[in-house]
């Protein structure tokens, strides 16, 4: 034993500062750490059911074909088209899956005022021949009045039948602007591959940022993805939530705006990040999370940009 | 695992320590009662590679440190001129807190914290200068350093007699 200790200890004397009521109050309160953490868990699955309930109570989806007539005739005749959108996905007859902004998932917005004007113009009534069943594109046209045309249209392959959505009067249209509007079908579809590289990205980036970052930054290594069962159970729940906010927000008869999913990506990246915080601030990993989630958001800021 | 053994083999160590580090009985007690409550908690991290003793230990040092950041031990370093004891202490009792305060200790708890805490680590925990360096989470080079300034702010403070017997451990 050095001078040192023996100086130090000399001056500590034989006084006990660690007493039994300090002990007795440490034990009350391991025992009482004990108890599993149900807030954490809990305060998740509200969460959840939050966002749950946010998107299943969001603005009427399948938008109602409204039967009043207007005479589509005297709308172009008075004014031109400025815009239009085309949507992403196909439709049945009974559902409108577009909206007049492209910040919704599946929406393209198309500035083309000489083809859209040209398309409308070349619209011939015609005795219907809607199809009962089969893919419908619906488009909205955006009119320099302010006016707006719900239409629907379905490819025979040579001619495009259209139902004009508030007058259900069906028309065809051939010509030119068959091979031009197709053309725009096939440029307003998801683009899958790129959509499949893009989640194989934000997954493949995010585990090598986990892999490379503690060793960059100098942080202990860890033995354990999760440092206690809270964590374990929280990042379950919270798998459990995104992949059904995911199912939900992808499903076809939904119309997401950009900012719903955005922000669910948000909230999901946060919690992730909050509860690395709380159970294993000490251990630092938190910045790893941080680094990752601001790059997994990027990524899928992309994909939602080419959606 | 049994947390009262350990808090009875170590739990007096572990308080010192932490009043070397704070200065203060109080937070010293509030800081062994974190670093117990951790280690009940992440008992199953300790991997046996070190001795449970220098074990906790660490987790002492990482919770005096947060202490020491805390809001509450700066409001209180504040606060310490202007608090007024309502009972002095006596004349005799004086004399005797006096005699019992061994120079060394105040002279070192009057050391700035990083030179303090090395010395506490090499001279009382009799850790090697790499283990230091591993639990400051610095350079080996930076602990020598450390050391050889607190020492050497230390044998000012201290009367040659007392140095010279600290020299000789």
């Amino acid at each position: 034993m050095s001078s040192w200790k023996r100086e130090m200890d000399k001056h500590f004397g034989e006084k006990n500062y660690f007493t039994i009521e300090l002990e007795r109050k440490i034990l009350q309160k391991a025992q009482k750490k004990n108890h599993f953490k149900w807030q954490y868990p809990v305060s998740l699955l509200a969460t959840c059911a939050v966002l749950f309930l946010l998107i299943v109570t969001a603005p009427n989806q399948k938008e109602k074909v409204v039967k009043q007539a207007t005479p589509f005739e005297t709308m172009i005749e008075q004014s031109s088209a400025e815009k239009f959108y085309i949507a992403g996905r196909p439709s049945s007859r009974e559902e409108f899956l577009v909206r007049d902004s492209s910040m919704y998932l599946f929406t393209k917005g198309y500035n083309d005022r000489e083809f859209i004007n040209e398309f409308m113009h070349s619209m011939i009534l015609t005795e219907s021949v809607e199809p009962r069943y089969g893919n419908y594109t619906d488009i909205i046209v955006k009119m320099e009045d302010g006016q707006q045309l719900k239409l629907k249209v379905f490819d025979f392959k040579s001619w495009l039948g259209v139902i004009d959505l508030q007058s259900r009067l069906f028309y065809k249209v051939e010509g030119p602007s068959v091979t031009k509007f197709q053309h725009y079908i096939e440029q307003a579809k998801p683009k899958t591959g790129m959509t499949v590289i893009l989640a194989t990205a934000v997954i493949i980036l995010t585990n090598l940022l986990q892999q490379t970052m503690p060793k960059l930054l100098h942080l202990p290594k860890r033995k354990k993805t999760y440092v206690n069962k809270a964590q374990l159970v929280v990042s379950i729940i919270l798998s459990i939530g995104l992949i059904m906010g995911l199912l939900l927000l992808v499903s076809s008869s939904y119309i997401v705006h950009g900012f719903i999913v955005a922000a669910f990506a948000i909230t999901f990246f946060g919690t992730t990040l909050l509860f690395e915080y709380i159970f294993a601030k000490e251990e630092k990993y938190y910045i790893v999370q941080l680094m990752t989630s601001v790059i997994a958001l990027i990524i899928i800021f992309i994909m939602l940009w080419m959606l | 695992m049994d947390l009262q053994k350990v808090m009875n083999d170590y739990g007096e160590y572990c308080i010192r320590v932490a009043y070397l580090y704070v200065k203060d009985w109080a937070a010293a007690e509030e800081i062994v009662q974190d670093v117990f409550l951790a280690y009940y908690n992440n008992h199953s991290r300790f991997e046996g590679k070190s001795t449970l003793k220098t074990y906790l230990v660490k987790i002492t040092v990482h919770k005096s440190h947060d202490y020491l950041r805390s809001w509450r031990a700066k409001k209180r370093r504040l606060l310490q001129p202007f608090q007024m004891t309502t009972t002095a202490p006596s004349i005799e009792r004086q004399a005797v807190l006096a005699h019992e305060k061994s120079e060394l200790i105040e002279a070192l708890l009057e050391l700035a914290m990083h030179y303090r805490e090395v010395l506490i680590l090499y001279y009382y925990e009799e850790l090697k200068i790499r283990d230091i360096a591993a639990l400051l989470e610095c350079s080996e080079n930076t602990v020598k350093t450390r050391l050889k300034r607190g020492r050497e702010q230390l044998k000012e403070k201290l009367e040659t007699s007392e140095w010279e017997v600290l020299l000789h451990e």
